[in-house]
């Protein structure tokens, strides 16, 4: 949460979605009416030649959408939305960031980026310790490669091998309390 | 709404916590609706884009011809400017327009992108979101079709 009188252009907020599951997918699937196959069975996924299932978009806005409602506490959201730019998958962390844009009155207006952080493999002295989904179901793509979305990270169990990607660009327009 | 607002992770009590009547029976009347609960109804209302119809100037009746597994979602944007909140109980009506529709892509491999318009109302007729979204449909996957 955030008061109005503590907020300034250029602030940031961030906030992690550990580790989405398949049962987190399904669950919104039932919870939300979107119970399209993609979504909610691997083997329907592949036949949709998706390499298994993917998260509803309007899943992962939604956790934008906890994110503004924690910021706004008790104020209210005003405007809130964006664009599905990159799929989410089990195992996938998703990290988003809400930047403090103008603050007009009593409106804060945001610019949102929400990325996957999708693990792929570990790797200690030259040699694969570790694989994940991402690496074993070959979720990267070229696409991801060119766009330099593929990086590592050092681990305790050696290098992490990772794709970072965004999944969801947005804005927000808040209204705010002190 | 809870288990809607509890699968996307919300914890405010105010989305998820009904509050209690004096005999001590859950009181749903204390909930609103959380503010991406829209995605419930309006992927739904997406989907009947194919009922819109456009007269040409011989007064022919025309309406698209869509094929929904080509079809991507790509935004999704809620202004609850001047809304009141969705309540435990309320009858929601929705309302939608094709506000653009658009041909854009690179060639052979063009998208019918359609931004589609919708107004929620209650039961009172008060407005509780304007949701706009914006889809494309690959190549192959639309058309449009005349109306008998």
């Amino acid at each position: 949460m955030v008061k109005l009188s503590e907020v300034k252009v250029g602030m940031e907020f961030t906030d992690v979605v550990e580790n989405i599951t398949r049962e987190q997918i399904r669950e919104y699937g039932f919870a939300s009416g979107d119970k399209n196959g993609i979504h909610m069975d691997d083997k329907v996924a592949e036949l949709a030649g998706l390499k298994g299932v993917i998260a509803h978009g309007l899943l992962f806005m939604g956790f934008v959408g906890v994110m503004l409602t924690r910021l706004a506490d008790e104020g209210r959201i005003v405007k809130w939305g964006g664009q599905f730019r990159g799929s989410v998958r089990p195992g996938d962390d998703v990290h988003t960031v809400a930047k403090v844009t103008k603050v007009e009155g009593n409106l804060v207006y945001l610019d949102i980026e929400q990325y996957s952080f999708t693990p792929l493999r570990i790797e200690k002295d030259g040699k694969v310790v570790k694989k994940f989904e991402g690496e074993e179901r070959g979720w990267v793509s070229e696409k991801d490669v060119q766009a330099g979305c593929l990086k590592t990270k050092e681990v305790e169990e050696g290098t992490l091998h990772y794709r970072w990607r965004l999944s969801f660009p947005g804005y927000a327009v808040l209204e705010l309390k002190d | 709404m809870v288990r809607f607002a509890k699968a996307i992770g919300e914890t405010r009590p105010e989305y998820v916590q009904p509050g209690k009547t004096e005999d001590g029976k859950d009181d749903y009347s204390t909930l609103i609706g959380h503010p991406a609960m829209p995605a419930m109804w309006v992927l739904d209302a997406m989907m009947k884009v194919d009922d819109a119809t456009m007269t040409d100037e011989d007064g022919v009746k025309w309406t698209f011809d869509i094929d929904f597994i080509k079809l991507l979602h790509t935004g999704q944007e809620y202004d609850y400017t001047d809304c009141v909140p969705v309540r435990a109980g309320d009858v929601l009506v929705s309302q939608g327009k094709l506000a653009d529709v658009y041909v854009k892509g690179s060639p052979g491999k063009e998208l019918l992108w359609i931004v589609g318009e919708i107004e929620t109302r209650n039961q009172k007729k008060e407005l509780v979101v304007r949701t706009r979204l914006t889809a494309g449909i690959r190549k192959g996957g639309y058309g449009i079709k005349r109306v008998e």
